[in-house]
């Protein structure tokens, strides 16, 4: 047990001491996971508001081919990605594989079916309430939706945090895209299987301790989101 | 003149059917739409209201066919009051402003026609307030504001005095009796027929999805 507490107060120190090396890899755990985030809600959240709002043909199956793919190993998406980016593949030239980039493309595929799903259940169920209500008040097709984002826009916050908590925490795909490189690629994901790998417990303490802090604060702020609604 | 004819009009909803051979609406009067639970007034009152489209029939608004591409001056010559209480996340004085601001009006008339409004309905004390902090007769004084203070041709109301108190009640009576008194029409729907027979001057029962 001894090992675990000195890994502990060892941790402790090294948050407080400001190590370059610790900082710069949390910086690059934020920028990637941030930058992931964004993209994936920009294709996912018109993509659920979509879902949501019209009805067609094959609509549910869509919806459980979604429900499909939030299940979806990051492995698989980190294998098929490296497939993609690795020199031979059909995405080799560009020399993305062992980048952020790369890292980004990846988790970015991971959560757009997330933020997808979890916009449409939301906006689903804010179409459902208020549509009419905005009809009936005159408003046009712009204004229901500008009405319907209002409306939503708590639930849609939530989806956006639901999806930056996965990422940041996302191990699979930041490792065989990212490659772990020391003070370019290295998350905080990374750093800790590594750092864990070769016996450096303190190093991996701190950054778990980080990353425990950031995702169950996101954690929070969701389901604190999900309650206010 | 009639403000609103339905020909011919079938609107199904799950299995339940209305079916309505002719009913008009005249302009300029109160109409009535009486009928126990359940009998199809509001489906009705959503199929004048533009909300739902029916899938036989004509509906007319003075005289003009609006189906299947309703205009939006069509659709905002209608004020609705839906049966369910739906208050957007906004506070009180922006709720019943909502329609004005929708169509344009200016920010001093919007502030008095809001503001004249929530005093006629003894909402000016809860006009900072939200949604989930008013009583459910105050939320549905709120509704019926928001519906009442638009400028429009046609008010139709679902359920009015729904969990209003006596002077609640005698309140939104007088409101309506003033948008008939600047020439438009109201329709409204209740199940209560001694109200009805005070209150409008053509009255249409409804029963089982069939108005007569």
């Amino acid at each position: 047990m001894d090992f675990i507490f000195h890994g502990c107060i060892e941790a402790l120190r090294l948050i407080g001491s400001g190590d370059r090396e610790f900082l710069g890899i949390v910086a690059t755990s934020l920028e990637i996971a941030l930058l992931s985030t964004l993209l994936a809600a920009f294709i996912g959240i018109p993509c659920g508001m979509l879902l949501a709002i019209h009805h067609f043909w094959g609509k549910s199956l869509l919806e459980r081919l979604l429900d499909t793919l939030l299940s979806m190993p990051t492995v698989l998406i980190g294998l098929v990605g490296y497939a993609f980016l690795s020199r031979q593949g059909p995405l080799g030239e560009l020399n993305l594989l062992y980048t952020k980039s790369a890292i980004i493309i990846g988790q970015t595929i991971l959560i757009i079916p997330l933020i997808t799903a979890l916009t449409n259940a939301a906006m689903g169920v804010t179409e459902r309430r208020y549509r009419v209500a905005l009809l009936a008040v005159g408003a046009n097709r712009r204004e229901v939706l500008y009405g319907l984002l209002r409306e939503g826009k708590t639930a849609l916050s939530a989806a956006v945090l639901t999806g930056f908590g996965r990422v940041f925490s996302e191990v699979g795909i930041a490792m065989m895209l990212g490659g772990n490189i020391r003070g370019y690629t290295r998350t905080i994901t990374t750093a800790i299987a590594l750092e864990t790998g070769r016996g450096e417990f303190s190093q991996g303490i701190a950054l778990g301790i980080v990353l425990l802090l950031v995702s169950g604060t996101l954690a929070l702020g969701a389901s604190f989101l999900r309650r206010g609604r | 003149m009639n403000a609103i004819v339905l020909e011919g009009v079938v609107k199904q909803q799950g299995a339940f059917v209305i079916r309505v051979p002719y009913l008009a609406v005249p302009a300029g009067m109160i109409t009535g739409l009486v009928g126990g639970n359940g009998a199809g007034k509001s489906t009705l009152l959503s199929l004048m209201g533009l909300i739902e489209r029916p899938e036989e029939g004509i509906v007319t608004v003075f005289g003009e066919p609006v189906w299947p591409r309703v205009s939006l001056a069509v659709r905002r010559s209608i004020s609705l009051l839906l049966q369910e209480t739906v208050l957007f996340s906004l506070s009180v004085r922006e709720n019943i402003a909502y329609g004005l601001r929708l169509r344009r009006l200016a920010r001093n008339e919007i502030i008095r026609r809001a503001d004249a409004m929530m005093a006629r309905l003894s909402l000016t004390a809860v006009a900072d307030r939200y949604p989930r902090e008013l009583s459910g007769g105050e939320a549905r004084r709120v509704a019926f504001a928001r519906a009442a203070v638009i400028p429009a041709r046609v008010y139709l109301f679902d359920e009015p005095f729904a969990n209003a108190d006596e002077t609640g009640e005698y309140a939104i009576e007088e409101v309506m009796r003033e948008l008939l008194g600047e020439g438009a029409t109201v329709v409204f729907t209740s199940h209560d027929r001694e109200r009805v027979a005070r209150l409008a001057h053509h009255h249409i029962s409804v029963e089982g999805g069939r108005a007569f």
